[in-house]
């Protein structure tokens, strides 16, 4: 009887150790194949990480061929999100991370972390598939380093300087319009502050129309949803406020702050190797006063003062050392 | 009898099935080996690509620096090397200033060439295994003599990473 029971169980349990283990089989193929989709995933991230960084390079040496801009889509094959952190410790560095669209639906991870030392960049929630980077010189009076925005919202700016509207159209940006009545995205206005304004950018009067080419060299920017207010140095600094998160800007500025208090010193030394002849005391004495403004700043930013003010004063600064380098004899910068 | 047989029949069969299965979890093991291995050797060659074009667009980066390019007022907007320049980010003092712009890099120099002149060591650490990527440029100094003139001398700029 307890036999022929057992001969009874033989078939069923071939079939059911069979069903077992096929289950585990497929189950473990198909963990292994998904591991292997999300680690080709992960590694083709990281490779677009590190491919973009490599890809700002030019925008990051434009500068250093001549006083020009760039501008230039980059399209992803994927939908991509990219993140920025920010160190501002000495020269300082910015740490990229990026996430794509999985294949399995949503977002993928972020990648870790990449830091990037020798660039400036300035994005606020930069996502989708096409990239628009451009890239300025940041003079004060002399070339500190390019400064490269990555956009990828549509924004209007409305009542913008003629100056401004030239530059953009020269470097064909789809994603900016100046034309306020066929744009859709985000409003940025000039000189005016209305509730249809996401952004609201304001120049500083200038006494005298020498040492201004508009209004909008220096001045703040007040962005809806935003805590603190923007100051601005120059246009390239102007963009930055209006392309850019509060934390992105701020970091870079000290960054930036940094790099202009080491270029002082190289200039000062530069003056020391100088022919005697070349007369450059102004330079000298203008440098210096460029230099304490920018410790200045730096001594409020770390206070946690308001180092707002500065701004007008770094820029009419670093104005009469321009003059004093045109005017010497022999040019420093 | 016939019991005994049947059993040791099942037993055989489950020991077939056991075999089977180790046999498959090896090929699948070694199919797995390879396409790691292939994996790797994918990645060491996408690394090595990339940091040749991260040292090649270094080296643009190098001679476009502001803390070592000519002035714009002695009209010298292309791209030359400012001896002035060279010299003092040769000093250790700046060297150590900018080490977080050279992160990952061992050396950077500039080697005066035609005609031999001095060299200048602008970054330097210490890693072991590098490649060297050279490219040439100008190394110009302003001379102030009633007007401005440059002497200029041809250059070679080594990026070592």
């Amino acid at each position: 009887m307890i036999n022929d029971s057992k001969r009874a169980q033989m078939p069923a349990f071939g079939w059911v150790f069979a069903i077992i283990i096929g289950i585990m089989i497929l189950f473990l193929a198909g963990y292994l194949i998904g591991k292997m989709i999300r680690t080709n995933e992960y590694e083709s991230e990281v490779e677009m990480a590190r491919g973009f960084d490599i890809i700002l390079n030019p925008f990051a040496s434009i500068g250093g061929i001549g006083p020009v801009s760039m501008g230039k889509t980059v399209r992803l094959a994927q939908e991509t999100a990219l993140e920025f952190s920010c160190d501002d410790t000495g020269l300082g560095s910015q740490g990229l991370m990026l996430k794509t669209k999985s294949s399995f639906g949503g977002w993928g991870d972020l990648t870790e972390e990449m830091s990037i030392y020798d660039k400036y960049i300035y994005s606020e929630n930069a996502q989708g598939k096409n990239f628009y980077i451009l890239s300025k010189s940041f003079e004060l009076p002399f070339r500190i380093d390019e400064l490269i925005y990555i956009v990828s919202d549509d924004y209007c700016f409305i009542n913008a300087p003629e100056k401004m509207n030239e530059q953009f159209e020269n470097l064909n940006m789809p994603k900016i319009k100046f034309d306020a009545d066929d744009c859709e995205g985000k409003n940025v206005c000039f000189g005016i502050d209305q509730d249809y304004c996401d952004v609201a950018v304001e120049g500083s009067e200038c006494e005298d129309e020498f040492f201004c080419d508009n209004i909008y060299e220096h001045g703040s920017v007040k962005k809806k949803g935003e805590r603190d207010t923007f100051y601005f140095a120059t246009d390239a600094m102007l963009y930055a406020a209006i392309f850019s998160d509060y934390y992105t800007y701020d970091c870079n500025f000290n960054r930036l702050m940094n790099r202009l208090d080491l270029l002082c010193d190289i200039y000062k030394e530069k003056i020391g190797k100088m022919n005697p002849e070349c007369n450059a005391d102004s330079i000298n004495n203008e440098l210096a006063k460029l230099k304490a403004d920018v410790q200045e700043l730096k001594e409020l930013i770390k206070t946690g003062n308001d180092a707002g003010s500065m701004a007008e004063q770094l820029y009419s600064d670093a104005e009469m050392l321009g003059e004093a380098n045109s005017d010497a004899d022999c040019s420093v910068f | 009898m016939i019991f005994k047989m049947k059993n040791k029949q099942g037993q055989m069969k489950i020991q077939e099935i056991a075999f089977v299965l180790i046999a498959l979890m090896l090929l699948f093991s070694m199919i797995f080996i390879f396409y790691v291995r292939l994996q790797s050797a994918d990645i060491e060659k996408k690394t090595a690509e990339l940091r040749q074009k991260q040292a090649l667009t270094l080296l643009d980066k190098v001679i476009a620096m502001p803390e070592l390019r000519c002035s714009a007022g002695f009209g010298s907007e292309g791209l030359c090397i400012d001896k002035y320049k060279a010299e003092i980010m040769a000093k250790q003092e700046f060297r150590n200033s900018y080490e977080g712009l050279f992160k990952g890099v061992k050396e950077v120099r500039i080697k005066e060439i035609y005609p031999a002149g001095n060299e200048y060591v602008i970054f330097t650490k210490d890693y072991e295994g590098y490649e060297e990527y050279t490219a040439f440029t100008r190394v110009c100094e302003e001379i102030y003599e009633g007007g401005n003139t440059q002497k200029c001398i041809l250059a070679k700029v080594s990026v070592l990473v």
